[in-house]
């Protein structure tokens, strides 16, 4: 049979909130394991609305399991943000994610085939390494994936008004099957590996296991940072 | 954060925003719409260049503008199966790795025509066209090969298909092609359709994709299959069954089946398949004319029972999840336990007293609700310190 794979990929994720596996991410994330299955079924069942925007030249629409539901998440995570930085960090990482993305899309091969990573995967992992570049942040992350992917179809939207290509923009258009979640979850998976892999580094050097700990128990994360990001 | 560190912040996004304004800089140009003379920047098929396909021996098995790597598949009309097993510049070399297995046969109700039901059609490349027809490879907003979806829509709808022609635009022809495609995929496959074609053109020499059939000029049509796709087995399998409809009654129309290394958004649907048909140098007339045959012969297949999951599907597709699931939790507690001890005293943690998270090394959860799911009650914990 086979699945498609943004479905794969949600009940991947869903499988790791069950186990739990993902708790300290959501936590930074200010979500709640409950929060985080409810998002992954709306997004699943939200895949099936699409609400029109525009019928103009260029028709515009927008997918609520796609691009509402996330989008949420994604207010959510700004409004949550503990300080000023933070909360900069969160409005720039989409800004520039988008920016970058839509770049890719021009600067890489349109033929799939030439492609050792698909772009679906090169995207989120775009997002993911720029949330790195600017703090480690899951929070960012995840808001640079999702925002990152919208911001780009705005960036086309735009392209598409502004030489006449004709076209249509269908914001998370593939529902749960959209690169716009697949971005995101590739992008908050990316920043915990690095900053796993990071604090295993951490670990392993002066100071021990013990001292990591201590550093954990205060809730102030491996920098200091992804506490409160 | 620390102004100091709020600078380096700053400055490092500054970075990847001038590099992204340089990429725009540098591809804008492409960006901008073609003249329908001129073909678009960095089409994937590549215009004007192709690649030969040959067997062993030296005899040509196909040309394609598809990108061909070591590891693709070729499917030939007589179902001989061959594996690329080395690529020089345009040309590759395919071995021949024995005959396909044949078909179980058809259920009757699919030999004599599904009776109805629903095809779904659109192409991800909307502007690629016909030379000789339209005049240009490329006309964004206006592709030939719109015509030819058309072509086939209408042999579907003349033998009682309800055809979904999507003439979406997915411009620019850029990486970004397939995404939006897919949301048009995806739109289409709400209408719950019995088949899902994204028709394209080749591109190559006119003359390997040329047959006569009545005394008319047809193009013949190549199937491919994305080889990296979850659901590559039942799109083989529907591939399959449909070159073989389409040659019994019209030798060689369709002349194989390429398994190339991507996914064509075929992951959506087991029933869906990327249609070449004919190439830019053939006429669209020719292409059109090909379609409608092979659309003459699509209700004959569509009822089939393809795209019914199988046993052994069903378990690859459960292994696959499954197995990146295990591969993902035991990848996640290697690198945040460090250890074997440690990563062993979590798994047992999890079946045995009590269910602690990893990564929950000390202190209440932080605007959690401290429940949680049935992983663990987050007791706070550390079975590894």
């Amino acid at each position: 049979m086979g699945l498609p794979v943004g479905t794969i990929v949600l009940i991947i994720v869903a499988i790791l909130v069950f186990f739990g596996v993902l708790h300290r991410v959501l936590d930074r994330m200010r979500l709640t394991d409950r929060a985080a299955l409810v998002i992954v079924l709306l997004m699943a069942a939200g895949t099936f609305i699409d609400i029109p925007i525009s019928r103009g030249a260029v028709p515009v629409s927008v997918n609520v399991g796609g691009a509402l539901v996330p989008l949420g998440v994604v207010i959510w995570l700004i409004a949550t943000a503990e300080d000023g930085g933070d909360r900069l960090r969160a409005i720039l990482a989409p800004v520039i994610t988008g920016a970058v993305i839509w770049g890719l899309r021009k600067v890489l091969s349109p033929d799939e085939q030439l492609m050792r990573v698909p772009p679906m995967i090169v995207f989120g992992l775009a997002a993911g390494i720029i949330a790195a570049l600017s703090g480690r942040s899951r929070r960012a992350a995840f808001v640079g994936g999702i925002g990152g992917m919208l911001v780009a179809d705005v960036i086309h939207w735009i392209e598409l008004l502004t030489t006449g290509i004709p076209g249509n923009v269908s914001f998370g258009g593939a529902g749960a099957f959209d690169a716009t979640v697949l971005a995101g979850v590739l992008a908050v998976g990316l920043i915990e590996i690095v900053g796993e892999a990071r604090e295993h580094v951490v670990k392993q050097g002066p100071g021990g296991p013990g001292e990591r700990r201590e550093g954990r128990a205060s809730g102030e994360g491996e920098d200091g940072r992804d506490g409160r990001g | 954060m620390d102004k100091v560190r709020f600078k380096q912040v700053v400055a490092g996004l500054v970075i990847v925003l001038a590099i992204g304004l340089c990429i725009y800089a540098v591809l804008d140009r492409n960006s901008l719409p073609a003249a329908t003379s001129q073909p678009a920047a960095g089409l994937d098929e590549r215009l004007g260049s192709y690649f030969t396909v040959l067997d062993e021996s030296g005899k040509t098995l196909f040309t394609t503008g598809h990108l061909v790597h070591v590891g693709d598949e070729f499917i030939s009309e007589d179902d001989t199966r061959y594996e690329v097993i080395r690529v020089d510049e345009d040309t590759a070399v395919a071995r021949a790795v024995g005959k396909m297995e044949a078909l179980p046969p058809l259920p009757l109700t699919a030999q004599t025509g599904a009776g109805g039901g629903k095809v779904a059609i659109y192409h991800t490349h909307s502007s690629e066209s016909y030379v000789p027809s339209d005049g240009a490879e490329s006309r964004p907003g206006s592709g030939g090969i719109i015509d030819v979806g058309a072509a086939l829509a209408d042999a579907l709808e003349r033998r009682g298909i309800q055809a979904i022609h999507s003439t979406a635009s997915h411009e620019p022809h850029d990486a970004g092609a397939y995404d939006r495609s897919r949301r048009t995929a995806v739109q289409l496959l709400k209408e719950r359709p019995l088949a899902l074609f994204d028709v394209h053109r080749d591109g190559g020499p006119a003359e390997p994709y040329l047959k006569e059939v009545d005394g008319k000029e047809v193009a013949k049509a190549m199937i491919v299959v994305g080889r990296t796709n979850p659901k590559m087995n039942a799109n083989l399998d529907f591939a399959r069954r449909l070159k073989d409809a389409v040659n019994a009654e019209y030798p060689g129309l369709i002349k194989g089946i390429f398994l190339g290394k991507a996914d064509f958004n075929q992951d959506l649907f087991d029933r869906a398949l990327l249609l070449e048909m004919g190439t830019e140098r053939t006429s669209k007339e020719a292409a059109a004319a090909g379609a409608e045959l092979i659309g003459s012969v699509v209700p004959k297949v569509i009822g089939a029972s393809t795209g019914a999951p199988s046993g052994g599907a069903i378990g690859r597709s459960l292994g696959w999840i499954l197995g990146l699931a295990v591969a993902g939790v035991f990848v996640y507690l290697w690198v945040a336990t460090g250890s074997w001890e440690e990563m062993r005293a979590k798994i047992m943690g999890w079946f045995g007293s009590g269910g602690v998270r990893v990564g929950e090394r000390g202190g209440p959860r932080d605007g959690g609700d401290g429940a949680g799911g049935p992983g663990g009650t987050g007791d706070g914990a550390d079975p590894g310190s």
